[in-house]
């Protein structure tokens, strides 16, 4: 009787779970183990601004190449940049810089040139050109450029070598992360003051070559006195870049 | 087990394919999912305006505004007094000394070598590509003119030259024209000029 009862339900119980139960359970595990970790494996890879921003290489309404200006003929980054080194925010120029040498009536080179047209209108109308915007922080993020580059971060660190850019590129990811790194080691990213705009001085290699730094020990002694004595402590609360 | 593998494989496949990988160039901007915070609809630095005529957010001073602590007679709110109460001073304001010349040294390689050449000669790299003629520092008219004509003329520009005041604030133009006053003397130099201890070399050259 009591064995009888066992055996009917068996039946029924392998009706429900079919004989190979055992093998399907551990394939489906296995399924959703190997799904999720796609998953997550693909949210961690394109989920952050090492792909989403990096690359960014906008059209802009004039092609100004950034190698042809500040990488041939090796004008300072501030000569158009003019407000970096005392205000937050790097301006853009205004027409009237590029028409220093572009202008029809003056200096006049390619001053006919219809790539240049849109510089032309702005300066004539005081309608600005409508420049595309390339790194961008988060609104909510307040990023000061002149307490920066003050203290001697090179522009190379964060945007790149745009002195080598015909099109002006995102490089680096500019995320939170990303930003306290820096905040929690900046000494690698010091330089003197004289060399921030240099984007092609290499702190490893220049270091001994270049007459502004032969004479003192090497990247890594003046970093440390530049901490010391400038009492250089990035910030890392919330407050430092979120209002 | 196979076929779970062989989708597993494809939608790997398909997502590289479709969205690629990290750094690729990209014309169009970020996606972004939530984007309320990031993007705050306020004004910005430099941003586009669609409610004023000329597209600008930032806005210039309506005309007649008197900045703080100024007089309606001397406006401008950037400078402490107004650019051409400059124009006829002989000698330069400031106390010239070596700070004021670093300083000068760099506002002028940024700016001005550009076409007067690092030396001031007037063979700056603009010259290469078409630029006529910038001035030669190194002339007894140059070597003559004032102080206050070397600002006025960074300030407002002059013939092909451009008005540099928008790009230079005034002390670094005041800057700029000691370190030309340096070339200048430099350029000219007689060896007496030079402190005894440091002719050493220079007597031996030509």
């Amino acid at each position: 009787m009591h064995d009888r009862r066992l055996v009917t339900e068996g039946i029924r119980v392998s009706r429900i779970f079919p004989k190979n139960s055992r093998q399907i359970a551990a394939a489906l595990g296995l399924g959703v183990v190997l799904f999720g970790g796609l998953i997550t494996a693909g949210v961690t890879y394109y989920f952050t601004p090492k792909y989403t921003r990096v690359g960014y290489t906008p059209y802009q309404p004039v092609p100004y190449s950034h190698r042809i200006h500040a990488g041939q003929l090796g004008l300072d980054c501030t000569y158009c940049h003019t407000n970096v080194f005392e205000s937050p925010h790097a301006n853009l120029p205004s027409p009237n810089v590029c028409m220093n040498c572009h202008d029809p009536a003056k200096g006049n080179i390619k001053g006919d040139s219809p790539l240049l047209a849109p510089i032309r209108d702005a300066f004539k109308t005081g309608r600005p050109v409508d420049w595309v915007k390339v790194h961008k922080v988060p609104d909510f993020a307040y990023f000061n450029h002149q307490i920066h580059v003050n203290r001697g971060v090179s522009c190379v660190s964060c945007h790149g070598r745009v002195d080598q850019m015909v099109e002006v590129r995102h490089e680096q990811p500019l995320s939170m992360s990303w930003c306290l790194d820096c905040h929690r080691n900046p000494e690698p990213n010091l330089r003197p003051n004289e060399l921030v705009t240099k984007l092609d001085w290499d702190s490893a290699k220049d270091w001994k070559v270049s007459p502004l730094t032969q004479n003192t020990d090497s990247q890594e002694a003046f970093a440390r006195k530049m901490v010391k004595v400038s009492a250089l402590h990035p910030p890392t609360n919330c407050t430092t870049c979120h209002r | 087990m196979k076929y779970v593998l062989i989708i597993l494989a494809l939608l790997t496949v398909l997502t590289v394919g479709f969205v690629g990988l990290r750094g690729q160039t990209s014309r169009q901007p970020p996606v972004m999912v939530f984007n309320d915070l990031v993007d705050q609809p306020k004004y910005k630095n430099q941003g586009e305006s669609a409610f004023f005529a000329d597209g600008r957010q930032m806005r210039l001073p309506p005309a007649g505004a008197v900045a703080w602590g100024r007089t309606p007679d001397k406006p401008d709110p950037g400078n402490l007094i107004d650019d051409a109460d400059y124009y006829g001073l002989k000698v330069i304001p400031l106390p010239v000394d070596a700070a004021l010349l670093q300083r000068g040294q760099r506002v002028f390689n940024t700016y001005c070598a550009v076409c007067h050449g690092g030396f001031g000669t007037g063979n700056g790299v603009a010259t290469n590509y078409g630029m006529s003629a910038p001035a030669n520092y190194h002339t007894d008219r140059l070597r003559q003119v004032t102080d206050g004509y070397l600002y006025q003329v960074i300030t407002e520009g002059k013939g092909l030259m451009g008005a540099y005041g928008p790009s230079i604030k005034p002390p670094d133009r005041w800057a700029a024209v000691a370190y030309v006053r340096a070339l200048q003397r430099a350029g000219n130099a007689k060896i007496d000029d030079v402190p005894q201890n440091l002719r050493g070399e220079l007597e031996k050259q030509p």
